[in-house]
């Protein structure tokens, strides 16, 4: 077994602004991500973002992850998943063929979220994939879906990804918005107009059909059940919301609260970002899906409450970790008055 | 009406609606009875993929809001790890 003062599960955003606080004080920190590189979900953003003063996620990510591996106190092993953590807090990790085990003072989890999935007919037909897997194979493997795309989701994140989409050259035939109304901000909806894609609201996927694979999808208007064929489709792109990743912490026995606004089960956590169990953080997506800056933050501030917990001795601690709870504060009073359905997310037939 | 037996819940196991819908009806009303009696959430992702399905659909079916749906127990491992790899692993200490 070995021994680590920290261990960040989850190398994305929260975990990455974690391990930069660690990184500058004589405390051993292991950073583990099941990923072959950082940057989480946020590396996929591969479009100038509003919020961050038109950077793109690899701008943000690429400065942090350097200074981190500058220091010599953390250490950061990709392609390794935390398989289990047990009562005694040894955490065990999978890389490959190899198994090993891990006990630390203190966990960070960041562990982020993972797509919801949505119940219709034929919803196992190939060519159909949540947004998440399309970005990856995108941004990541230089890999386009094939064929005609629809995209069902709702939200900014449905409508960022068919621009992203169609900038890529992917020819999207319609956008289907489970909400009410076009729930993304102008900015997308304008481009996505200005390609001239229709837009279905409230709508939702009524049956996939197709013999070998997807060859068109039936979507149905959610209030008043009228049916139209959407037909020369080959990819379905669902966008339906994300849920917090929140196995780890489940297993580990910590507190948990159902929000719907924050995309499902949450871990209950203080002021510093620390859960029921007092040696175990959390950060970042899993602790609700919000923002990126909102995950930086957070995962600050629980890099700042582990080193106070560690007893390092550190200038104005308490200062930094309230400055940045305000922060955290107005980012999510700026976002929760809008209505979001990323995190919503589809319901089961 | 659809047809149920082509809605997948859980992809592991390829379990569809039908099937869970029969066991609600049989009694098997939270997430942990349905995994004991379907296999649900015990193949390769470990109920990541199906877990909130098929929570929020016994949260419709009986009409009770989901938190009140008995969360599913997460447990070890969180994905396949060969027994000889433990070992291994265990042997290195």
């Amino acid at each position: 077994m070995i021994h680590k003062d920290v261990i960040i599960i989850g190398a994305g955003i929260a975990g990455l602004s974690a391990a930069n606080i660690l990184s500058q004080y004589e405390v051993s920190t292991l950073l583990i991500d099941r990923q072959p590189m950082v940057g989480g979900t946020l590396i996929k953003q591969t479009h100038p973002m509003h919020a961050w003063d038109d950077q793109k996620g690899f701008d943000i990510i690429h400065p942090l992850y350097e200074s981190i591996q500058e220091s010599k106190y953390v250490d950061v092993i990709l392609n390794t998943t935390a398989s289990a953590i047990y009562q005694d807090f040894v955490l065990s990790t999978v890389s490959q063929d190899v198994y090993k085990t891990y006990q630390a003072k203190a966990y960070i989890v960041a562990a982020g979220s993972q797509h919801k999935h949505y119940a219709f007919e034929n919803n196992d037909l190939p060519g159909i994939m949540p947004s998440s897997v399309i970005q990856t194979m995108m941004h990541t493997y230089g890999i386009l879906p094939r064929g005609d795309t629809v995209i069902i989701g709702s939200g900014n994140h449905a409508y960022i990804l068919t621009v992203q989409l169609m900038e890529a050259g992917v020819s999207v035939k319609a956008i289907v918005d489970m909400h009410m109304y076009i729930s993304a901000d102008e900015i997308y909806v304008s481009k996505i107009k200005a390609f001239g894609i229709p837009i279905y609201v409230h709508h939702q996927v009524l049956e996939a059909m197709g013999k070998e694979s997807l060859e068109a999808v039936k979507i149905i208007h959610i209030k008043d059940g009228e049916e139209t064929l959407l037909e020369g489709v080959s990819t379905l792109c669902v966008a339906g919301g994300m849920s917090p990743a929140t196995q780890l912490l489940h297993m580990a026995g910590v507190k948990m609260t159902y929000e719907a606004y924050l995309g499902g089960f949450v871990p209950t956590l203080n002021a510093h970002y620390q859960t029921s169990h007092p040696n175990i953080f959390a950060c970042g997506d899993v602790t609700g899906i919000e923002d990126a800056r909102v995950a930086m933050y957070e995962g600050t501030i629980a890099g700042l409450s582990v080193l106070k917990q560690l007893g390092m001795k550190r200038l104005n601690i308490d200062q930094l970790i309230n400055t940045y709870q305000e922060k955290v504060t107005q980012l999510k009073d700026a976002m929760h008055h809008k209505d979001n359905g990323y995190k919503e997310g589809p319901y089961v037939l | 009406m659809s047809c149920k037996k082509n809605i997948i819940m859980c992809r592991c196991e390829d379990i569809h609606l039908k099937q869970i819908d029969d066991a609600i009806d049989q009694g098997f009303e939270t997430f942990e009875d349905l995994k004991r009696r379907l296999r649900v959430g015990m193949g390769s992702c470990q109920a990541s993929i199906c877990g909130e399905m098929i929570q929020t659909h016994l949260a419709k079916t009986l009409n009770i809001k989901i938190e009140e749906v008995r969360i599913m127990k997460s447990r070890p491992m969180l994905l396949g790890v060969k027994l000889s790899d433990i070992v291994k692993g265990s042997n290195d200490e």
